[in-house]
């Protein structure tokens, strides 16, 4: 193609450094959502009332996959997963009460001379499991997933205009950004409406 | 005034502030290095610890960035001292902060690699090749129980249930295996040896009945165990146990032990790298904001002082010389303020005098100017002529019985005085009078309005230091007065010249009348009577011709015609003709020889002389002592002469100079008058020594 040798050029130097500022900003942007959105991320949250009580299960997703939690079970340091359960009312122009919050804990310490993964559960700092696998898919399976817990009983959930939830966040990890400040790694809230029995 | 912290609460709030973040730092590095049992809390309490770190950094570069702030704002508006405090500033935040940032950045790069050397270095590979050789190790146990345990489940398949228990005792007395258990699918236990071999948990009743069974599990107590197991139907299974011997247990767990230390640290090189960088980079910040702090102090030590200073010189400039620098330092800046309130004190003082001074001299200045006007008016209405002049001879003063005297019009300059043919004889006299100390001459002026006699009295001006700043010329017009002395003197000499006149003419007409008595008596001694008659005619004719001869020569005076000459050489040969033919009179002469030579008519101060020694020899009756002495005083030559005779009158004193005046029986009169006069012509004068008291004196004084 010929044409003005020049103005190809000239546009071309002209634009060149503004696409570039916008490539590299768009790319910035895109990689801190995709940061964001590679995240851990609470999984198969259900909830059932049984007998008199709110029961839940909950697990989380892309946790045990992190490379830096790899390596920090593989090197035998004990690793926690915090689950963090709450249950709060809907208030019209007021901020949500919390009904009743749960910490459940899992922890994991590697064994480097058995190969054996020592888990623990705690739930609101009282130990309810302890067991130990053989296997990292096994101590995946059990640190991943909180199954049935007792939320709270029916009694504390009255009927009420605004309703009730169910919210879940798991916390992973604490990392520390720019060397002095520490970020947390965990999920966002996953929220589920209650229907009140 | 705002308060400001003091340097020592400064350094202890900084070092509280050092301490609080070092402490907060290595509770961070201890808490992420033991982190165990992190929970939530405990990850509050690390979020926190930084905060509290982020917190105190951001307040030090707050400070850091208010003072480059206020330098910056104080700079850009010109502020005093803005240039300074700029400089001292930037001076301390660069010495700061460059060697600080040098070390940071040395810090971090020394950190980085020597971390990562650590973690490359063989302590990590024989770590892992260690943890490996225990893990070969173990794998041989547990693949050889597990191996143990499915050849056991092959044999118990074959035989029936109830067999099997007792099978699995026998092989296990047989030695073949440190432990066995034989169990139900639901976890009880059928048999197992030795007694205290654990009983399967579920987990591994659960992997047991799993597909691959249970492969390796090591238990550690009661003795360190590796436990395989397999089903050997679906409702039983068998479990294997093969004892860890002790030494190998406990080399492997000591190893396993030591990987696992080295596999923390390393979980935690980075934590490491971070806490470590954290601490330099807060002791970078801290150092920096230091140095800034110190800056700013110093820059406050001196630039308050030098604020005061300035203000102080701007109010002394005003005039203010009250203002005091209030300023309690006692290092140089504090002497240099102590000098400069003395200075102000010192200024107020001198203002002070000053202006008493200006007050006394202003009181003075308008006395004197009183006194000048007063002069002035005395001046003015002076019935004398008053004139002033400079040591340069310029004109300064004249009044206006000076310009009438000298016919002047009102508004003529002074200065066309000097060049009118009138200044002429006054003049003469000024210039006379620079060489004696006052100078009195009668001068006669052709003005405009005919003759004029001026009696011009020159003395010379001279301030306290005896200079000589100008002349004071006296100009009395004595027309009148003089016409009178002439006219008395006149009066007198005629009287006088009548007198002498009358003298002679009594016996000239006795002696005609006798002569004609005779002639009339026809008397025998006619002849001799004529003879006597005539002779005494004749006498006293000659007489009458005397005086009229001394009376022409007095009036036909030379013109005297100065020549420098030696005055002691003209006393000594007139002294030398006296003492020939005075041989009674003892002349005593105090000449010095080396007297300066003096301008003088030599034949004219010889009469001079003369008639002075004359009138001493008369006046001593031939004998007595006449002292001459001379000597040189004010630049004038002073001829003292002093005999023992019988003095001068007092009375006769005032007259002692005019013509005809004697007080000899036989004196024309007019010696004295000549003498006074010739010394006149020679600018010189003459006047009776009042102090002597033993004959007559006389001072005679020329100019040298």
């Amino acid at each position: 193609m010929k044409g003005s040798p020049e103005s190809p050029h000239s546009e071309t130097r002209a634009r060149g450094p503004s696409f570039l500022r916008v490539a590299v900003a768009a790319l910035a942007l895109l990689t801190a959502v995709a940061a964001w959105a590679a995240g851990p991320y609470v999984e198969g949250l259900t909830w059932e009332y049984r007998g008199r009580d709110l029961v839940a299960s909950f697990g989380v997703g892309d946790a045990l996959d992190r490379p830096d939690l790899k390596e920090l079970i593989q090197s035998t340091q004990p690793v926690n997963l915090f689950f963090t359960v709450e249950v709060v009312k809907h208030r019209t122009l007021w901020k949500d009460k919390l009904v009743v919050r749960h910490v459940v804990v899992h922890t994991v310490r590697f064994d480097n001379l058995t190969r054996q993964y020592s888990l623990e559960t705690q739930v609101d700092d009282k130990v309810t499991d302890q067991r130990a696998v053989g296997s990292w898919a096994e101590m995946a399976s059990y640190m991943k997933e909180v199954k049935d817990l007792t939320v709270t009983s029916v009694a504390n959930l009255e009927p009420s205009e605004g309703g009730y939830s169910i919210r879940v966040r798991v916390h992973v990890l604490t990392n520390f950004v720019l060397w002095i400040f520490p970020w947390d790694v965990q999920t966002p809230w996953v929220s589920q409406t209650l229907e009140t029995p | 005034m705002r308060p400001r912290l003091t340097p020592r609460t400064f350094m202890i709030l900084i070092a509280c502030v050092g301490l609080l973040m070092v402490g907060g730092f290595i509770l961070v590095i201890r808490r992420q290095q033991e982190a165990e049992n992190i929970t939530p809390a405990g990850n509050y309490l690390l979020t926190a610890l930084s905060l509290v770190n982020l917190l105190l950094m951001m307040v030090l570069l707050f400070v850091l960035f208010r003072e480059l702030m206020k330098g910056f704002i104080a700079w850009r508006r010109q502020r005093e001292g803005a240039r300074f405090r700029t400089r001292l500033l930037t001076a301390f935040v660069l010495l700061g902060l460059l060697p600080s940032l040098l070390l940071f950045v040395s810090a971090i790069l020394l950190i980085e690699s020597t971390v990562d050397r650590w973690f490359r270095s063989p302590v990590g590979t024989v770590a892992s090749a260690s943890q490996e050789l225990v893990d070969k190790t173990l794998d041989m146990v547990r693949d050889e129980s597990y191996r143990k345990a499915k050849a056991l489940a092959w044999q118990l398949k074959k035989i029936s249930p109830e067999l099997r228990p007792a099978l699995t005792s026998h092989l296990w007395q047989a030695g073949d295996m440190d432990a066995v258990a034989l169990i139900n699918r639901d976890g009880s236990v059928l048999t197992k040896m030795p007694p205290e071999f654990p009983a399967p948990t579920a987990y591994k009743v659960d992997k047991i009945f799993q597909p691959g069974g249970l492969l390796g599990w090591i238990d550690l107590t009661p003795v360190p165990t590796v436990v395989s197991g397999v089903e050997v139907d679906d409702h039983t299974g068998i479990m294997v146990g093969m004892f860890l011997p002790k030494g190998l247990f406990a080399q492997a767990k000591l190893i396993s032990d030591n990987n696992k230390q080295y596999l923390q640290i390393h979980s935690q090189r980075q934590t490491l790298k971070i806490s470590m960088i954290s601490s330099f980079l807060a002791l970078t910040l801290l150092v920096t904001f230091v140095a800034v702090w110190i800056g700013s102090q110093l820059f406050r030590e001196v630039s308050v002082p030098l604020q005061l200073l300035l203000e102080g010189t701007q109010e002394v400039s005003r005039g203010n010389l009250l203002h005091r620098i209030s300023y309690d330092g006692r290092d140089e800046i504090g002497q240099v303020v102590s000098s400069f309130n003395q200075m102000t004190h010192e200024l107020e003082a001198s203002k002070a005098e000053l202006e008493r001074s200006n007050a006394e001299i202003r009181a003075a200045s308008e006395s004197a100017e009183r006194g000048r006007r007063y002069i002035e008016t005395l001046l003015e209405t002076l019935n004398i002529g008053v004139i002033s002049t400079d040591a340069d001879g310029q004109l300064r003063t004249l009044n206006p019985k000076a310009r009438d005297i000298l016919d002047m019009h009102p508004g003529e300059p002074m200065r066309n005085l000097v060049s009118r043919p009138e200044w002429g004889p006054i003049g003469s006299v000024i210039a006379g009078a620079a060489k004696r100390s006052v100078a009195n001459r009668e001068v006669m002026l052709n003005t405009r309005r005919g003759h004029v006699i001026l009696s011009v009295t020159v003395t010379p001006l001279k301030g306290p230091d005896g200079k000589v700043f100008g002349s004071l010329i006296i100009l009395e017009d004595i027309s009148d007065l003089a016409r009178a002395q002439r006219i008395a003197a006149w009066q007198e000499a005629a009287q006088r010249m009548a007198h002498e006149i009358k003298n002679p003419l009594t016996p000239i007409r006795l002696s005609a009348q006798r002569i004609r008595k005779k002639v009339r008596e026809g008397a025998s001694d006619l002849e001799s009577a004529v003879m006597e008659g005539t002779t005494t005619i004749e006498r006293e004719v000659e007489a009458m011709m005397t005086i009229v001869n001394e009376f022409s020569r007095f009036a036909r005076l030379p013109e005297v015609h100065p020549k420098a000459a030696s005055l002691p050489a003209l006393i000594q040969a007139t002294v030398a003709s006296y003492r020939a033919a005075s041989s009674t009179v003892d002349f005593r002469l105090d000449l010095p020889s080396d007297f300066p030579p003096v301008r003088l008519d030599k034949e004219q101060m010889g009469r001079v002389f003369k008639n002075l020694f004359e009138n001493a020899i008369q006046a001593m009756d031939t004998s007595g002592q006449l002292f001459v002495g001379l000597a040189e005083e004010a630049g004038q030559a002073v001829v003292t002469l002093r005999d023992t005779g019988p003095g001068i009158p007092p009375e006769a004193r005032s007259r002692l100079f005019l013509p005809y005046f004697s007080t000899k029986r036989k004196g024309t009169g007019l010696g004295l008058a000549i003498v006074a006069r010739i010394l006149e012509e020679h600018g010189g004068t003459i006047r009776v020594d009042e102090e002597y008291r033993d004959g007559a004196g006389f001072i005679v004084t020329l100019p040298i």
